[in-house]
């Protein structure tokens, strides 16, 4: 019996492992394309149809590289730098509730004795404290990277970043506290269920929490129009300026891998999670696919959301980044958490009833 | 050594290797940036001891606010300061303090090991702010449960213990951390009078 629970947790944590690093090479490609779209070229087109082998090709190539060590760099910090950055990643995914509970296939049952899977690695009661640590920590990796390359455009990219993530882990979390006073639930899966009405996005306060969260969800990841730490035009890259191969490569599905976590966490705590609107599939057998089907569709949204903000809009200038954060988003999300008490009290009932 | 022979015990073998592999080499190494990483490292040791414990919301606070708050902030500090590697030999020239201190710290351990042996930290029937595993889902004011902390209710028990029972020192220490602010923001602040003044005098 214990030993078909480790089989059976094994098998759900490669398979999701699996998906997700599958998932993270086409995000690449995805992000490529779309590029090549908004600026009116072909992206890449060469390794097989529409470019569908190139994040194969991409890989190939990132191990093939030479490993490059440069003199003056701190070794054991150096490579410390891009696993904390991955790990920190991949973590972040043990908690997020892709589904409701699939019965288990014959063969499954057979093997391992369990009947039910449920579509999420581990449920800890603090689940989404349980994120924002995580998130916390990947400041880490682009922190020692840019103290380990011993450059001083790795070194300005990591403080850059650094300073940014502090400051907009702040709003960040107040308009995650926001979610958690109308839910009353740390847990992720208690969240996602509490939307089967209403979606968050649709009450007052959760409407003002978003716009704060997804502007911290664009400077958490470090990416366009916030993406100070790599500025191209000032640094270089940034903190990897001094890093190749596959060591590169880490950085890179670190951040990619980032964006999705990101987006599926704001399908979760805005979107409803893996309920289905106007109860399409209630009561089928499928019910739980369809739920899993919604909630790719609602993630793949947010994901290219990321993609259409990068190529759309320049990037702000520090002092501004600094201002918007501190000046703005924190009194923005004190509100907000003010206003999301003062509802939950009051309004909540008459609110919800609207929607039923 | 009696472990028993369950996950728990090697996970806690495992995880008080690390801490304290990490925590000596904390104070051994040369380089302040490698010491504050390995802090980093022993904080998440400690945190795999609290979840090992059932204690999950309290290992999600540790790596929260220690590993992802204030040793951020510190590693910050150390790598903007310009920094040199400290050597030990500056502390072996001088053989009496050696033997001092190791006698001191000797002496320290062996009082820790002897408190913990034999010594009772707190007797689980008196314990406070817990709640029994039977009445997991509803949480009573004074408490009356007794054993080990739920994994169901975590948070409710930290917050209901420290917004109930411990619900004034919670306060001072807000207010602590509060006048800590004030004097930080008044000890870095310019002194602009001073500077007008000595701009009229010159």
């Amino acid at each position: 019996m214990e030993w078909g629970y480790l089989i059976a947790w094994a098998i759900k944590i490669l398979s999701l492992f699996f998906v997700i690093l599958t998932g993270v090479a086409y995000y690449t490609l995805a992000e490529r394309k779309f590029a090549g779209f908004i600026q009116d070229r072909p992206g890449p087109n060469r390794a097989g149809p529409f470019g569908i082998f190139q994040p194969l090709a991409d890989g190939i190539k990132f191990i093939a590289k030479e490993e490059i060590f440069p003199k003056n760099v701190s070794k054991a910090m150096y490579l410390l730098a891009p696993t904390i950055s991955m790990t920190c990643a991949i973590l972040a995914w043990a908690v997020i509730p892709f589904g409701g509970t699939l019965p288990a296939p014959g063969w499954l049952t057979t093997m391992t004795g369990i009947s039910t899977i449920d579509l999420q690695v581990a449920n800890p009661d603090a689940g989404v404290l349980y994120m924002l640590a995580v998130s916390s920590l990947s400041v880490y990796g682009i922190m020692i990277a840019g103290w380990a390359s011993n450059n001083k455009y790795s070194l300005l990219g990591g403080v850059r970043s650094t300073a940014q993530m502090i400051s907009y882990e702040l709003p960040m979390g107040l308009s995650i506290v926001v979610i958690v006073i109308m839910t009353g639930s740390l847990k992720l899966t208690t969240i996602s269920e509490s939307q089967k009405d209403m979606w968050n996005i649709l009450s007052p306060p959760g409407f003002v929490a978003f716009f704060i969260y997804v502007t911290a969800m664009f400077a958490e990841t470090n990416r366009l129009p916030f993406d100070l730490a790599e500025a191209e035009s000032e640094l270089v890259v940034g903190f990897h300026t001094e890093y190749g191969a596959f060591k590169f490569a880490m950085f890179f599905l670190a951040e990619y891998m980032n964006m999705i976590t990101m987006a599926c966490l704001t399908t979760i705590l805005f979107f409803g999670g893996y309920n289905v609107p106007f109860g399409i599939g209630n009561g089928t057998d499928y019910e739980t696919l369809i739920g899993l089907g919604f909630f790719i569709i609602k993630v793949l949204f947010f994901a290219f959301l990321f993609i259409w903000v990068r190529w759309t809009l320049p990037r702000f200038r520090y002092d501004q980044l600094m201002r918007l954060g501190w000046k703005k988003m924190i009194p923005w999300g004190l509100f907000a958490v003010m206003f999301a008490s003062v509802y939950t009290v009051y309004w909540k009932e008459t609110w919800v009833r609207l929607f039923l | 050594m009696n472990l028993p022979n369950t996950p728990e015990a090697y996970l806690f073998l495992f995880f008080s290797l690390i801490c304290i592999v990490s925590a000596v080499s904390v104070i051994f190494q040369k380089n302040p940036v490698f010491s504050a990483v390995s802090l980093v490292f022993t904080f998440f040791a400690l945190a795999g001891i609290y979840g090992i414990m059932g204690a999950l919301f309290i290992a999600t606070m540790q790596v929260l606010v220690y590993a992802g708050a204030i040793m951020v902030l510190v590693v910050f500090v150390l790598m903007l300061l310009s920094q040199r590697a400290e050597s030990l030999s500056k502390f072996l020239t001088k053989p009496l303090k050696v033997v001092f201190m190791s006698v001191f710290a000797f002496g320290f351990f062996f009082a820790l090991q002897s408190a913990l042996n034999t010594g009772t930290p707190f007797s689980p029937s008196e314990s406070k702010g817990y709640i029994s595993k039977d009445s997991s889902k509803v949480y009573q004011y004074p408490i009356t449960g007794t054993s080990t902390i739920s994994t169901e209710g975590n948070v409710a028990t930290v917050g209901a213990a420290t917004y109930l029972e411990y619900v004034l020192p919670f306060e001072l220490i807000s207010l602590l951390l509060l006048i800590a602010v004030i004097g930080a923001v008044i000890l870095a602040k310019r002194k602009l009078v001073a500077e007008e003044a000595k701009d009229t005098i010159l």
